[in-house]
Formats: structure tokens, sequence, C-alpha cells
């Protein structure tokens, strides 16, 4: 069997960031009881379809830390009643910074949570003002300490560019934090302007500039080289990992391999199907409440478009790429010849490189990702 | 029964409220129960009822009894509004022989208004002012009556006062349509003769062309030639306009209506052909219209080349019922096969693209209008030049010219500064200046039609807070320092972007286009030169500069799909791109020209 990743939605937050347009829903206590009871009624329901062994759990919201250990409890033990996996295995969870108590780490590594994924986003105290973060450049001083004295060795820390206000300048001192803090982990994506945040809406009345596209590049490979200086290899698109701490859960994801998605709003995808759940909870619990499956999109991929994807995710990863041994054995035949016209364009452009077992971006070639991925489109 | 028949069309400026009016005739005269009435029943096009404006010509029967007992039949043909409809204007009027001249109570004259006065009192029309709207507070219909005889030379003693929208005066009008327009002459034993003034195409019935009978008749039946083209045919059907279609045996003169004769080729009827009998023809045709020079062209391509096909069909179709519109095969490098089409002015042009784009579904790249240029060669041979890629070489070109006209604008006298200073800028002449009534005043420029082409209209409008009104005639051609610019994309002339700009002005627009451009282009794989030349000189030069990141973020919760949906979004963008050598260019790129700020 190949791996299989599980994966719960946590839609709480505190409150709303600036640029977030994912649903989520105030920390109350009736919506947390609402969201437990359903979230247990959903892991059964498909726990009875597609239980059985998965090779990484990982915990992502919304801020699956505004849950108190006894509500994790309940989740992963729900979870284990169905599906089981080796000790060991990637267990992720999602941490904001202000949770940093060391009783709530140790309450987290009692219940098996093997790697912590902290949302720092910047260093910058004015920026997190800016960007209606709930914690402080302090608060992240304290977790990255008790994390290490709770015991985790796989740590990672999110870092944001590309917002309003911030300097190249900022954001390397941002990521200097993030490394002096011990990790060995760190995802740096650029800020996506998504229309209807509050965001969009001061970007649109004027209050706001983002940053010019040649602005946001400068910080792009700037922060790369200054990151994989520090020892960290760049190995997906917006992912740079010390030796074997690579986000094992993620890997799935890029693989193109199946993953179960529990909670509202969470995608899932297995044997060939992509489903994702109603993002509303009062819609999600009452699907729930009547035993049935609270998906509201359900695509069967066709061969192509599997084909497709794989390519396109697979290009994420800069250092392993499409496996080409591998696309061979799922899809029964060749990536490099099935897609030859777009390969050698690119090749001869410089912006992938071929190698007997694997397609991958180059150097050059990541910047521009989007301009390949799409070219793979069916 | 002749002597019952009354053809008559209504002059009128934009919003003086001719559609009102009609819709008031049909309803006082019952030719439609109220419920099925659509407002403005004769701006039938969803592109006439949007912009307010009459573009096609459009019949209906009235059946009118009138105060002394005699049931009349009154045939009222819409006539557009517009300047660049004055060729639909002269057809309609052919077919008449009287008119209602409306007048807004408040605007008054407008420079359209007096352009189709001019045409009908030129075809011996009989004209009957009415003075529209005269239920608003700030009416002063006795300042516009003053004007009409002031202005027009036109007595006002017929006059009418009317409101369209509260229904005054209604009757009244009825009464003089049948009072002061003549019956129609002509003869029923004559030899046929019908001027045929519209037609359009309709996919169960073949062509249906839109007739006035002059002389003699025709039914159901009857054998039927087309004097253009000689071309027989037998007659399925004839009838009259109720609005809907509504058979009847026989149109005999002086009648308006429709005749069916199974013709299945749009090009086999020419508006302004007549129909005689096939037996017993008459010797001549009747005169057609003037005809009218289309004067500004531009390439029209479909934007998927498979397209092309149907682009060609469906201006076939137009074509049928818009004779002023042609079109030929052309092959531009940049875009592919499409057409190189002409229209009577700008807003034709815009009526001709929406109409492609809306009822053919047509998606189209527009090129940016030009005017027909005059070139003697320096080999003494005479070109008109329609696409400024097929200028000879200027050292082939003796002499160039280009069109003139002569521009009415009647303005609120507190404008006549910014109207002048707008001639000004557009290479205008100053010829004349004269007040209509203490507050109003015409003021009379001569410019090159390229200048008119520019954007002139929204910044008349602009510039008079929309007060200012325009009519303008040709006046000929005009020696003019002439030269072509092109625009080179990475090293490579982009022939679709090419366009002939005064000498004085070439460096000012290569800027102006360069700069434009480079903010349209998107940024790709590499620096893309932008340069605009005038024969090997380059006059100006922008980059943009090659793209250096396009990455999505991370995949949130494994959500492939979104990912997946945004790199479609973004290849279906650079799907809708033309490809001219390495460079993609989005399809406005080529309109660009048009917007370029001096």
């Amino acid at each position: 069997m190949t791996n299989r990743g599980l994966y719960i939605h946590v839609p709480l937050c505190t409150s709303k960031c600036l640029y977030c347009d994912f649903y989520s829903l105030p920390v109350a206590e009736e919506l947390v009881s609402q969201y437990l009871d359903a979230v247990v009624r959903e892991i059964r329901l498909k726990g009875e379809i597609w239980g059985g062994p998965v090779s990484t759990v990982y915990f992502g919201g919304g801020t699956p830390s505004c849950l108190s250990l006894g509500q994790v409890a309940t989740i992963l033990r729900e979870c284990n009643r169905f599906f089981t996996w080796k000790p060991g295995s990637e267990i992720t969870f999602e941490i904001n910074p202000n949770r940093g108590e060391i009783d709530y780490l140790r309450g987290l590594k009692s219940l098996g949570i093997t790697r912590l994924s902290v949302g720092l986003q910047t260093a910058e105290p004015r920026h997190l003002t800016l960007l209606r973060r709930q914690h402080t450049v302090s608060d992240f001083y304290r977790i990255s300490e008790n994390i290490a004295s709770a015991g985790f060795g796989n740590y990672s820390v999110d870092a944001l560019y590309g917002f309003p206000e911030q300097t190249l300048d900022e954001y390397l001192c941002t990521l200097k934090t993030i490394v002096s803090a011990g990790v060995n982990h760190v995802s740096s994506y650029a800020l996506q302007l998504e229309p209807h945040t509050p965001l969009a809406v001061e970007v649109a009345q004027g209050n706001i500039t983002l940053p010019t596209e040649d602005e946001v590049a400068d910080m792009m490979l700037a922060g790369r080289d200054y990151l994989v200086a520090q020892g960290l290899s760049h190995y997906e698109l917006s992912n740079f990992a010390a030796e074997r701490y690579e986000s094992e859960h993620n890997t799935i994801y890029w693989e193109n391999e199946q993953y179960i998605g529990l909670g509202p709003g969470a995608s899932s995808f297995i044997k060939g199907r992509r489903f994702s759940n109603v993002d509303n909870l009062a819609h999600y619990a009452i699907l729930l409440n009547a035993n049935r499956l609270p998906v509201v999109a359900c695509e069967q991929l066709a061969g192509l478009q599997e084909m497709g994807e794989t390519m396109i995710l697979g290009l994420r990863m800069l250092r392993k790429g499409v496996n080409r041994e591998r696309f061979h054995q799922r899809f029964g035949c060749d990536c490099v010849q099935l897609y030859n016209r777009v390969v050698s364009k690119f090749v001869a452009q410089g912006l992938l490189e071929v190698t007997a077992a694997t397609v991958r971006l180059t150097a050059r070639g990541f910047p521009l990702a989007n301009r390949v991925q799409m070219e793979f489109l069916p | 029964m002749q002597d019952r028949i009354r053809n008559f069309c209504i002059i009128a400026h934009i919003d003086h409220g001719k559609s009102t009016l009609a819709d008031r005739l049909i309803e006082v005269t019952g030719t439609m129960a109220e419920r099925e009435m659509q407002e403005q029943v004769l701006d039938s096009m969803d592109l006439e009822r949007e912009r307010g404006i009459t573009i096609k010509l459009q019949a209906v029967r009235l059946i009118y009894r009138a105060q002394n007992g005699t049931e009349y039949i009154l045939n009222l043909i819409d006539t557009p509004g517009h300047v660049d409809f004055s060729y639909e204007v002269s057809r309609s009027l052919a077919a008449c022989e009287g008119a209602l001249l409306v007048v807004d109570a408040v605007q008054g004259i407008e420079a359209q208004t007096l352009a189709n006065v001019y045409l009908a009192l030129d075809s011996n029309l009989t004209v009957i002012p009415v003075i529209n709207k005269i239920d608003l507070p700030s009416a002063d219909p006795e300042r516009v009556l003053r004007e009409i005889e002031e202005v027009i030379g036109l007595p006002t003693d017929n006059a009418i006062l009317c409101s369209a929208k509260e229904g005054i005066g209604i009757n009244e009008i009825l009464e003089a349509i049948v009072r002061e327009i003549p019956p129609p002459q002509g003869d029923i034993h004559a030899p046929l003769q019908a001027l045929i003034f519209d037609s359009h195409y309709d996919t169960y019935r073949g062509v249906i062309s839109y007739v006035r009978v002059v002389n003699g008749s025709i039914s159901r039946g009857q054998k039927i030639r087309l004097m253009a083209t000689e071309r027989e045919y037998e007659v399925d059907d004839v009838g009259v306009f109720t609005p809907p279609r509504l058979p009847v045996p026989i149109l005999t003169p002086g009648m308006v209506g429709y005749c069916i004769a199974g013709i299945k080729n749009v090009k086999d009827t020419r508006v302004g052909d007549t129909i005689t009998g096939a037996t017993n023809p008459a010797p001549l045709a009747l005169t057609g219209y003037r005809k009218i020079t289309p004067m500004v062209f531009c390439g029209l391509y479909p934007s998927e080349n498979n397209q092309y096909d149907e682009l060609r069909d469906a201006l076939d179709k137009l074509k049928l019922n818009d004779s002023s519109l042609i079109y030929e095969p052309e092959t531009s490098e940049a875009l592919g096969f499409g057409f190189r089409c002409g229209f009577l002015g700008l807003l034709h042009m815009e009526v001709i693209q929406e109409r492609l784009e809306r009822e053919y579904e047509l998606d189209l790249v527009t090129t940016a209008p030009n005017t027909l240029y005059r070139v003697m060669t320096t080999s003494a041979e005479e070109l008109f030049i329609d696409n400024p890629a097929h200028l000879p070489p200027s050292n082939k070109i003796e002499t160039m010219y280009e069109p003139f006209v002569k521009a009415s604008i009647i303005v609120p006298e507190e404008y006549i500064g910014t109207m002048m200073e707008l001639c000004q800028e557009r290479r205008g002449t100053f010829r004349n200046m004269e007040y209509l009534d203490t507050a109003r005043v015409v003021i009379t420029y001569e410019l090159p039609l390229s200048e008119i082409l520019y954007d002139f209209f929204d910044q008349l409008k602009s510039r008079s807070r929309g007060y200012a009104s325009l009519d303008y005639e040709l006046i000929g051609y005009r020696e003019a320092d002439l030269v072509k610019l092109d625009v080179l994309l990475n090293g490579e002339p982009v022939d679709a972007l090419s366009c002939i700009v005064h000498a004085d002005r070439a460096q000012q627009k290569g800027r102006g286009l360069t700069e434009k451009l480079r903010k349209i282009i998107p940024r790709q794989m590499f620096d893309i030169p932008i340069q605009a030349a005038v024969g090997a000189k380059i006059i100006a030069r922008e980059t943009v500069k090659a793209m250096r990141k396009d990455v999505l973020a991370k995949c949130y919760g494994g959500d492939i799909t979104r990912k997946r949906k945004l790199l479609e979004k973004q290849k279906e963008g650079k799907k809708r791109m033309k490809q001219v050598g390495s460079v993609e260019i989005p399809q406005e790129a080529f309109m660009t020209i048009l917007k370029v700020d001096e």
C-alpha cells in the first residue's frame, strides 16, 4: 500500500487575519462542541468506509491550537478506532505562537503529536499588528524555548513575505529570528491577494499598496539564498528543511497520493476522486447528524487529468521532482515521452531538467513554476 | 384606396422622444393592445433598447379613423437619429411623402436634427413640426418654435405641441398627418416598381425584403425580377407590418410591406434595388439612395482562428440589411485571417462589433480604426489606402491626402471656448460661428476625419457636460504631411499595430503608444523591447522586463482543485492572447492607439 494521509481541519480562529479568505469560526463554547460532535461523527462515517492504515496525521486550520488538550485527545482517540499508524509516524499540529504554555506543549507531546508547525508569519511587531495576528514576537521566543523543553525535535515555522509595507531587510530579519529559534523546517510563502478579504478591500480603496512584482521576487530569491546558506534545503517551492525533516504529510499531496480530509471544508483524494466537505459548520453538522457524508463536491479525475496533476504537483518538489519510475508504475507510460513537446520546450529554455530518474524544475525554473506547470493541464 | 394611405417618418435627435411618440401613435390607433406593447416597440434590437438609439429601420402600419369618418392607413417608417446613420435616414425618406420633425421643448434643435431635416426638405417631403415634452416644467415651446423658423426656415403655423409621455396632442398629430401629408402617387396599372428599403434574413423563410410599392402591384405567385441583379423569383408571400408580419393578398401603389420570394442568398437582394415584374418589366429602376462611402475602416479578426467562417457568414447576414457595411478578407501576420471592414462612422463600427459579438456569439479582436487615405505615388499612380500596413514606402509616395469634414457643433455659449480649444488641438480650422438664440451657438470647423475618430465625440461630450451635439459631413480630401508609425515588439514589426499619423505628431504618438503598450503587455519569460518607428528611425522605446516570479503558494490542506483552477484560469488568459513571433499580446492592445493621451 502506498502512503495515505489523514487531515483534520479545525476551522476555529480567535480572530480573522487581514489576508485570510478561509472559512473560520470564532471560538465560542457551543460552536466548539458542535464542531467536536460533528467531526467525531465524520471520523466514524469515513472510518467505516476508508478506515485502515495511514502514514501521517495533520491537524490544520484555522487554528487547531484553539482546541484544548482534552478535545485534541477526543479527536485522536476516535481516529485511532478506525485508522491506524505506526509508532513514530509524523503527526503534525499547527499552533499559534500564543499557545506556548509548557503544559499545553507537553500535553500535545504525550498525545502523540510529533511535529509542531508554528504560524509566526513575521517577527516584526508593526507587521503583526497590521496583519491582525494575535501574538507577539516574545510569544514566539517563549514557544520556541518550550517546544525544545517539551522534547519536540521536529519543529516548523511559517513565514510570509510580499505583504504591504514589508521591506526585504525586514523579511530577512524574520527568517533570521526563525532560524535562530532552532527550527528544522520553514514554510516561506508569498502573500496572495484573495478577493473579498479585508486586505483586498483596503487595497481596492487605496489605503494599502502591495509591493511590486520585482520587490516580491527579490524577497523570494534573497530569502531562499539565506535559508539555503543556513543549511536548509529548498526541497519544495515554498518549503525548506534540514536533512530528513521534510514534511511527510505534505509530500503525500505533492506526490498526488491519497488523503482523507475531515472537518468543514476539508478536501480528500481517494482512489482517483477528489472530494470536498461543505465548509459551513451548521450544514456540516446537519448532514452528519443525518448520517450523511458532508461532501459537496466530488470529481472523478480522468486519466489525463490525474497524470497532469501528478506532474503539476510533482514539479513543486525541487529535489525529488516527478519520479519517472513511479509515474510509469501508476499510469503505464513514461511522463517524458507523454509530455515530450512541453518537456523539451522547457528543457531547451533551461526551466526543466530531465534525468533518468526524474523531471524537475531548475534553479532558473522554480520562480516561474506556474508557466511550466500550466502546460501540463489537460 | 391609394388616397387613404399616408407614408411618413419621424425625424428627431436622440432622447427627444421619437420612440415614445411612435409607441403612443401605435397605442392610440389600437394597432397593438396595451399588454402586447413592450416599451418602445420599434427599437427591437436589444442593443437599440439598451443604448436608447435607433439603428435599423422598422416599419409599422397604423389604421386610423379620422374625424372626417374615413379610415386611413398610416405607414410609419422609423429613422435612426445618429450622425453615422444618415444613410439609413435617406432610405426611409425615399419611402415617405412626409415627416414629423420632433424637437424637445427643453433642448431645442440639435446638430443632427438639422442635418436630417435638410435631407427631408431636399427630398420634397412635407414636414410637420412637433414640439415634444411640453409637460416638463422647463419646457419653452415658444423659443423652440422660433428656432425652427429662424434656423431651419420652416413655417410653424401648423406646428403641434405635444407630450408623448403624457399622451397630449397625439390625436392632433394623427389628424395633421392625414390632412397635411399628400397621399402617394403611382399607377396600379403601370409596370411594377417597388423600392427595397430594407431587408433581413429569416432562417426559415430566407430573405424578407421591406418594400414600398411605387407603381403596379405585387401579389403571391407573381414572377418578379430584381433589377440590379436581374435575377427572377416567384413571390411566396406579401404582407404588412402590424408590427408583426400580417399577410395580405396584394400590395398596391403607396403601400409599405414585405415581400418573401424564396431568396436564399443574402447577396441577391440589395437594399435600394427595384423589384419589377418578370413579365412586363418597368423600363427604369427607381432612383436608389444617396450612396455613402464608408470612411472608417478597421480589421476584424476572430480571436479563435477557427471562427473565421462563422465571422464571414455573420458579416454576410449583417450586410443584407446594412448595405453601408463593406468588408473584404485580409491577412495579418499578427492576427491571422480576418476582414478589413468599412463603416460610416465610429458608432456604426461599434454597433457592428457588438452585434457580431452578441447576436452571432463571436469573440473578436479589433484593430484601431483609420480613415481612407489617398496616395499619389511617384509613378503618378493613385491609391486608396484603407489599411496602414498597405501604405507604400515613403520614397514611393509623392503626396498623401486625408479626408476632411465640416463639423457643426451646437453648444451653449459658455462652452464656446472649450469647444474651440478641442477643435484646435485636433488640427481644426475655424470657419464660422452663429447664434441660434441668445444662449446657443453653432460652431463650424473643418477637421481631418482621422481626428474625429480618436475619442473626439467623448471629449466633446465631457468637455461640454453633455450639452454639445455634433454633426459632420465630408468635404473632400486635402493634402497632409502624413507618415506611417510602426510598432516593433522584440525587434519585429507588428502589422496590426501600425497607424498613419501627422508627421508633427509622430513623436508624441509614438511615445504615448509605447508607454501604453508597456502597461498592457504582461511580463513574459524574457525582456521585450517595444519600439515606435517612422521608416527606419526609432522614435520611442520602452521595455517590458522579463517576468521574475510566477509561483503559487503552498497547498493549504490538500486543496489541489483550487490550485488547479488558478492555473487553468491563468492558462485561459494566456490562450486569449495573440502570439506574434515569440511575444504574447493581449487582444485589447490592438485598440491601444485609440486611447493614447496626447
